[in-house]
């Protein structure tokens, strides 16, 4: 979910498929999968199913987003979370038993043979399973595509990677990538195109949007510690917040005052401040054994995977194939060619 | 042991402020002849290359391979604190830190932690160039900024009439043209005329943080890299820049 930091940001800009181009990025896969699995469904909620019964909502949306990619020339480097901090033992209580009532809402209103509520609840009740990780790492090897395990979260691995210049930006739609410090947070990639507000019988425009970290704490007017601060006091995945505190009260607050500690009258409820500032700040990382890049996607390796086992239409998987050619993507512009 | 001093701020500063327009953290090596960075920004489109000799420093020690990796904006931030006639000493500290020394002022001394190094050598690009020219810098970034008044890059002609720079996009075109034998080339050697376009963004991140008083040569082949070189004293010490051409 991560911390909605959204009334504060003055400074997005929109930013196009071509301006990314020649740029590497690390993706967010869990925020990315998440999203596709919420999204490709049919007008009842149903997910897509191959012919066994198995989700392939998760495997589609990565699919043809990955293709966009590497035919506007961006390089994709998807980043799976690993063990969630301890801390974020309640918020993962909180979401699953929030699934548990969409369930329980979903049973109701296919009784009722409602579809409206069936698509809302069937949403609400995804959840990320693990065989869908494992078919999203088939994938991306399968494509050529590179992708590394985080020790912990996937945001933090990300905001690092793009810290030590490793890849150009981080894409998820949570805002906490900031937070663990990406200079570049690049949001809507996946969701990118017409799309239908929820519940709701009309579309929307959504364009990709970069923010970039300094902008939003020069237009702040304050440091990347105290925007961490800030974040403690609205609450984040790790910490309940402090009721009535919310993102315009907590700034102030913050720019009175410093930091949390010099502000009178404040309970965190036993919270450690510091612990959870160290998941912004320590959280630890992996790095590659040699730079990640891109290698010629296994064209017989993905048919079989997605249409004979996986009951994707051939016809389909083929164009899209033939759309990307990672040679390609990589020496345009790059000086890889005279290395 | 390593303990390395120079008289003024500039070239510290100067290699900073370029490596840092396209990376945030680089590798230094120090050999017991010369240090040396070599970086390419994540994309891969462009690499800066230092060969900072030991001749250069007003002291020089270090008996031993070095590489310390470091975050250039925390390096980047204790360089700016130094005034223009300070001089500047780096030596190893404990627990994985770089002390950094300026004085002739007061006295300053400051530390930062050294990242943990994942090391990996950046090959240089391997081109043949076929054809030359050194300018002043302030006459290329003239130029630079003409053509980007209309376009983000600029095709650069070179023959043995002069250089010619020319850009275009939907809203206009730009040329601009100098003689050889004019004072804004200094010298030039062309075997075969060539042609190539460059990011006029990519190229400022290099020309910008140089001294406009210094020369640059421009090294570069048809549809190749080009190669940004200056001098960074008499000593042989010298900064370069690669970029790879536009392709569409």
């Amino acid at each position: 979910m991560g911390v909605n930091l959204s009334p504060l940001i003055n400074v997005k800009k929109k930013i196009n498929f071509k301006e990314l181009t020649g740029k590497r990025l690390a993706i967010d896969a869990y925020n990315m999968l998440y999203q596709f699995i919420t999204i490709v469904r049919s007008a009842d909620g149903t997910p897509l199913m191959d012919s066994q019964g198995r989700i392939t909502s998760h495997i589609s949306g990565i699919f043809y987003r990955t293709v966009k990619m590497l035919e506007s020339g961006i390089e994709p480097l998807y980043v799976l979370d690993g063990k969630p901090p301890e801390l974020k033992a309640r918020e993962i209580t909180d979401r699953r038993n929030e699934k548990a009532k969409a369930k329980a809402s979903y049973e109701k209103a296919k009784l009722a043979n409602d579809l409206q509520n069936m698509k809302k609840y069937s949403i609400q009740a995804t959840t990320l399973q693990n065989y869908m990780i494992e078919d999203v790492k088939k994938l991306l090897t399968l494509m050529g595509v590179p992708w590394i395990q985080a020790p912990s979260e996937g945001e933090a691995q990300a905001a690092q990677m793009a810290q030590r210049g490793v890849c150009w930006g981080s894409v998820s739609q949570d805002y906490d990538s900031l937070l663990f410090g990406s200079p570049r947070l690049i949001r809507n990639l996946a969701i990118s195109g017409r799309r239908k507000v929820p519940n709701r019988d009309f579309y929307v425009e959504v364009s990709p949007e970069l923010i970039q970290l300094k902008d939003l704490l020069e237009d702040l007017n304050i440091s990347r510690e105290q925007l961490v601060d800030l974040c403690i006091l609205m609450g984040t995945d790790f910490n309940p917040g402090i009721e009535g505190i919310g993102p315009k009260r907590a700034l102030k607050l913050i720019k009175d005052n410093g930091r949390i500690e010099a502000i009178k009258g404040i309970d965190l409820q036993l919270v450690d401040i510091d612990d959870i500032r160290s998941i912004f700040f320590d959280m630890p990382t992996a790095r590659f054994e040699r730079e990640p890049q891109l290698l010629e996607p296994d064209k017989k390796g993905l048919l079989e995977f997605l249409c004979y086992e996986r009951n994707f239409s051939r016809e389909r998987i083929e164009i899209a194939l033939n759309r990307i050619n990672n040679k390609k993507a990589i020496s345009s512009d790059s000086l890889d060619s005279w290395l | 042991m390593l303990q390395v001093l120079t008289t003024t701020p500039e070239t510290w500063s100067t290699i900073v402020r370029t490596a840092s327009s396209i990376i945030e953290e680089v590798n230094f090596e120090f050999h017991p002849d010369m240090a040396s960075m070599r970086s390419m920004d994540p994309s891969h489109i462009a690499l800066v290359n230092l060969e900072w000799v030991a001749p250069s420093f007003e002291k020089y020690i270090c008996d031993s391979e070095n590489i310390l990796s470091i975050r250039l904006a925390d390096l980047d931030k204790i360089i700016k604190r130094a005034d223009a006639n300070d001089k500047v000493e780096l030596s190893l500290g404990e627990e994985r830190t770089l002390v950094i020394k300026l004085f002739d002022g007061y006295k300053r001394e400051f530390s930062i932690h050294l990242l943990d190094s994942q090391y990996t050598s950046v090959p240089l690009p391997k081109v043949t160039y076929s054809a030359k020219v050194i300018m002043p810098l302030k006459s290329l970034r003239n130029v630079l900024d003409d053509i980007s008044a209309v376009s983000e890059q600029v095709n650069i002609k070179l023959d043995k009439s002069g250089a010619s720079f020319a850009g275009s996009s939907e809203s206009g075109k730009a040329s601009a043209s100098i003689a050889a034998g004019s004072g804004d080339i200094k010298d030039m050697s062309v075997k075969d005329a060539v042609s190539a376009t460059y990011s006029v963004e990519y190229l400022n991140k290099f020309l910008k943080s140089l001294n406009p008083a210094k020369e640059i040569s421009l090294e570069f082949g048809n549809k190749m890299p080009i190669k940004l070189e200056v001098q960074l004293d008499e000593k042989g010490s010298k900064l370069q820049y690669y970029l790879a051409p536009r392709v569409d």
